[in-house]
């Protein structure tokens, strides 16, 4: 089975983190020793997660180590949509989820997990959250 | 960390995914996973085994990049490094095998 990781802006940051938390190395870790693994990024994330600036070189060098996904087919923004109803999640956050639930993702690193949570819940995901 | 490397390969995977140009090359598998991928090919459950490979190779390459990052933190930080313990409990929180 292939493995999926999902990261929405907290989690970009995290992962280009000189010193990235434990529990992001341990998933980074899980794709290694299995020796095949997706990092998926929603392009949409890089809104929240890229200043314009000489603040981004670590963000930047991160995003070209991954999967950056950068189209959003309307199939997908409508699913996002209604992913988005009745919770108190973000438009960025509900294409984030969509991307998660869609891709069976195995993890998604996010410093919003209770908002994830709620959008994964209704897209009736398994992904588990990794909170940064 | 073997900069040039990492940069080679990540520019690799990017140009990949991007849909660069392709080229035949000659790769020697076992002969029942060939057949096995002939014939999910021939009845539509997979694009063709030329998408099914380079799919393989581009998470497998993934892998690899995502190592050298780990091992590049681990060698100026090694006190980070999340025990087989940790490694294993998150892999179960995803229902994944390690091998």
């Amino acid at each position: 089975m292939s493995l999926t990781v999902v990261l929405d802006g907290g989690g970009v940051h995290a992962w280009a983190q000189r010193v990235p938390p434990r529990d992001v190395l341990a998933v980074m870790e899980v794709i290694r020793r299995r020796g095949a693994g997706r990092v998926l990024v929603p392009s949409v994330v890089t809104v929240e997660a890229l200043t314009g600036d000489a603040r981004d070189a670590a963000v930047n060098k991160v995003l070209k180590q991954v999967d950056l996904v950068e189209e959003l087919p309307l199939t997908r923004a409508r699913a996002a949509a209604t992913l988005r109803q009745g919770t108190p999640g973000s438009a960025v956050d509900a294409v984030v989820a969509e991307a998660a639930v869609r891709s069976r993702a195995g993890f998604l690193i996010t410093s919003d997990p209770d908002d994830m949570a709620a959008l994964i819940d209704r897209g009736g995901g398994a992904t588990h959250i990794v909170t940064v | 960390m073997d900069t040039a490397l990492l940069d080679e390969l990540t520019e690799a995977l990017a140009a990949a995914r991007q849909g660069a140009t392709t080229k035949p090359i000659s790769v020697t598998l076992p002969a029942p996973l060939a057949d096995a991928f002939r014939l999910l090919a021939d009845r539509g459950l997979i694009d063709s085994v030329s998408d099914a490979a380079t799919h393989a190779l581009e998470e497998a390459l993934q892998a690899v990049i995502v190592g050298m990052r780990l091992d590049a933190i681990y060698a100026e930080h090694p006190h980070v490094r999340p025990t087989e313990q940790e490694v294993a409990e998150m892999a179960e929180h995803a229902g994944v095998a390690l091998p």
